[in-house]
């Protein structure tokens, strides 16, 4: 009794104690790139939009230079759209890292609307910064 | 040499093995301090390095937000107004100011051209190795920050090479600051008195609160380098020796105590199993060894302790043993007269003196008889020596089985001549006595052609008692049956006489 009594204590004091859930190592539909790859692909691509899945006031702070702010939740089909009316353009998406599931929710979307060119930098912000790569404000 | 104990040996060699550990003990401090002075100064530097690569880390993290945050106005191509951005932070201060000793700004192209300066402008070239270093780097690593140590002429400088323009790489901008402002905080970080010397030894800090050439404290040293792998400060923090080696000193004490009381523990038990298996044994076995040497009596030594004490003693025991039955032996060959078998003059002389000074207590009467075989020189002549060898040897058994008390005592006194002691006799028993014995000897039988009274062997015996009083001889009694005897051979032999009146003024005159 007395064991089970702790083994409750401490069922219902994990989830206080957990960190948040971990984004997926994989996406379907969509490539997985860490910060190198990213830059490189950045560098190469031309017609690349990078999408800051992150809170607007995150945004602000510092981004990777030239992303485009589109926070998960507020990205619609028609949305983003207006921002890449071509199905075959080159998207990077990125958040805060891999506590972060804005990004992955986002990347997810855009494959079901029918982009084929999807790009997720998993590592995100946190990697950039770890990095000391180039921040734009 | 001199005699010691085996005993004392040991003792003086366990002193021996206690006064060496204690002289160890002494010698091996010097050694401690050392090594615990070594100890400290590796783990020491070992802190110093961790807290000033902190420091640096800190710093170059400034410098890289101050160089994100100026980059945007940088135009890298346009000359003109590079030089008045890179003066700003100069003129106008700067957020990240107050954590950095700002020296200089400058401003290069992909391939490392100097475009221009803020900030002091005669600051010599970076390092080739720096240079170098960024030059041949590939790809994404291009954009990344780079962060040095080096040296000019006249003092250190901290380098930390930013990349501008965005992710297109147009040139770096270089933030220079001098170093010494930020490793100040490496003394307050390792909390102890902390100096920072350059590469010639010149005191770049010194150590508040100290003087550092007071040999109270030691100095423990790291040495930063720079980009160029040559040592550009030496980061030193110093450490009251005293309090080091107080605590030194505790670790020692405690070790040594500890070592002491372990030997002194095995020592007490080894002397312990000693005694109780060696000293205990060969002094028990020694004393009774002397026992059984002086004391007539049939003590043994009692085998125990270690094997070779055992050995010992079982070996004493057997030559004890056999040295007693040869000393037995020798004393009763001693003790009888060799022909004839029977107790000799000196065993009668050592009991008449007992039997005396008995006699002499109880106050009882004590009767000696000698007796003398009669014309025992003719009986010799006639029948040869050995026949007298064998009438001596007939007589003598025939004497001594007549004497019926066990107290009695029959001994050869001289060649014909035979003694018999009687303890607790009168005159009138010790005649009874003489009859018998003439009897019992004529009954022998004992051919004698030669002998002008008589056919066979005969005896004249003299018979003396006495009551022994205060001061007398024994050998009065002696004398007294001599003199009887006497008598009985000059009244013509084979008879009895008594010692009279007479015989004892004819005595006491001679």
């Amino acid at each position: 009794m007395k064991y089970f009594a702790c083994f409750l204590l401490l069922g219902l004091a994990l989830p206080v104690f957990a960190d948040k859930p971990l984004a997926p190592e994989q996406l379907s539909g969509a490539t997985v790139m860490d910060a190198e790859q990213a830059i490189l692909l950045i560098q190469t691509t031309p017609n690349l939009i990078i999408i800051d899945a992150r809170l607007s006031e995150e945004h602000a702070k510092g981004h990777i230079p030239g992303a485009l702010n589109l926070l998960d939740t507020d990205m619609t089909e028609a949305a983003l759209s207006r921002i890449a009316p071509d199905r075959s353009t080159p998207l990077l998406f990125y958040c805060n890292g891999e506590r972060c599931l804005r990004s992955s929710n986002a990347a997810a979307k855009a494959s079901t609307w029918g982009y084929r060119a999807i790009y997720w930098f998993r590592g995100g912000w946190q990697e950039w910064l770890q990095k000391e790569l180039p921040i734009a404000r | 040499m001199e005699r010691i104990s085996l005993r004392t040996l040991i003792s003086v060699m366990l002193l021996a093995v206690v006064l060496i550990a204690v002289v160890h003990m002494a010698v091996s401090q010097h050694q401690f301090r050392r090594a615990a002075l070594d100890y400290r100064t590796d783990s020491m530097s070992r802190v110093i390095e961790v807290a000033a690569q902190e420091v640096l880390r800190q710093a170059r993290s400034h410098a890289i937000t101050l160089g994100g945050s100026l980059q945007r106005r940088l135009q890298i191509h346009d000359a003109q107004t590079l030089r008045l951005h890179l003066q700003d932070p100069f003129s106008k201060g700067h957020a990240e100011a107050g954590h950095l000793d700002l020296v200089a700004l400058r401003a290069y192209d992909t391939e490392l051209n100097l475009l221009a300066t803020g900030g002091q402008d005669d600051l010599p070239l970076l390092p080739v190795r720096f240079i170098q270093l960024v030059a041949t780097r590939q790809g994404a690593d291009r954009l990344k920050a780079m962060s040095g140590l080096w040296l000019t002429s006249r003092e250190p400088h901290y380098s930390v090479l930013v990349p501008v323009g965005g992710l297109r790489a147009e040139g770096y901008l270089e933030v220079v600051i001098a170093p010494l402002f930020n490793l100040r905080k490496v003394g307050e970080m390792i909390n102890m008195p902390f100096g920072i010397h350059g590469p010639r030894g010149e005191e770049l800090l010194h150590p508040e609160e100290i003087d550092e050439h007071d040999p109270r404290y030691v100095a423990m040293e790291y040495a930063l380098r720079g980009i160029d792998d040559g040592t550009v400060l030496h980061l030193t923090a110093y450490t009251d020796a005293d309090l080091l080696y107080q605590d030194m000193r505790r670790t020692q004490l405690v070790t040594s105590f500890s070592f002491f009381i372990l030997i002194l523990l095995v020592l007490t038990l080894a002397f312990w199993l000693l005694n109780r298996h060696l000293f205990e044994p060969v002094h028990q076995m020694i004393a009774q060894m002397e026992h059984a040497v002086h004391e007539k009596n049939e003590t043994l030594v009692t085998q125990r302790g270690i094997e070779e004490v055992h050995i010992v003693a079982a070996a004493f025991n057997i030559m004890a043993t056999r040295v007693r039955e040869i000393i037995q032996e020798l004393h009763r060959l001693s003790a009888l007269d060799g022909l004839t078998n029977i107790a000799n003059r000196r065993t009668f002389t050592q009991a008449l003196e007992q039997e005396w000074l008995r006699s002499m207590r109880q106050d009882t009467p004590l009767s000696a008889l000698l007796i003398d075989i009669d014309y025992f020189k003719q009986y010799n002549d006639c029948y040869g020596h050995q026949a007298g060898d064998d009438c001596l040897k007939s007589i003598a058994s025939a004497l001594s089985l007549a004497v019926q008390r066990p107290a009695d005592l029959v001994a050869r006194y001289g060649g014909e001549e035979f003694v018999i002691l009687l303890p607790e006799t009168d005159e009138v028993g010790a005649h009874a006595v003489a009859q018998r014995l003439q009897q019992i000897v004529a009954a022998l039988c004992i051919p004698h052609a030669a002998s002008p009274i008589g056919d066979s062997v005969s005896m004249s015996i003299g018979i003396c008692t006495l009551t022994p009083g205060r001061g007398e001889s024994s050998q009065r009694l002696i004398a007294g049956a001599d003199r009887a005897l006497y008598r009985a051979k000059a009244s013509g032999r084979n008879r009895i006489k008594t010692t009279q009146a007479s015989d004892w003024a004819v005595l006491d005159n001679t």
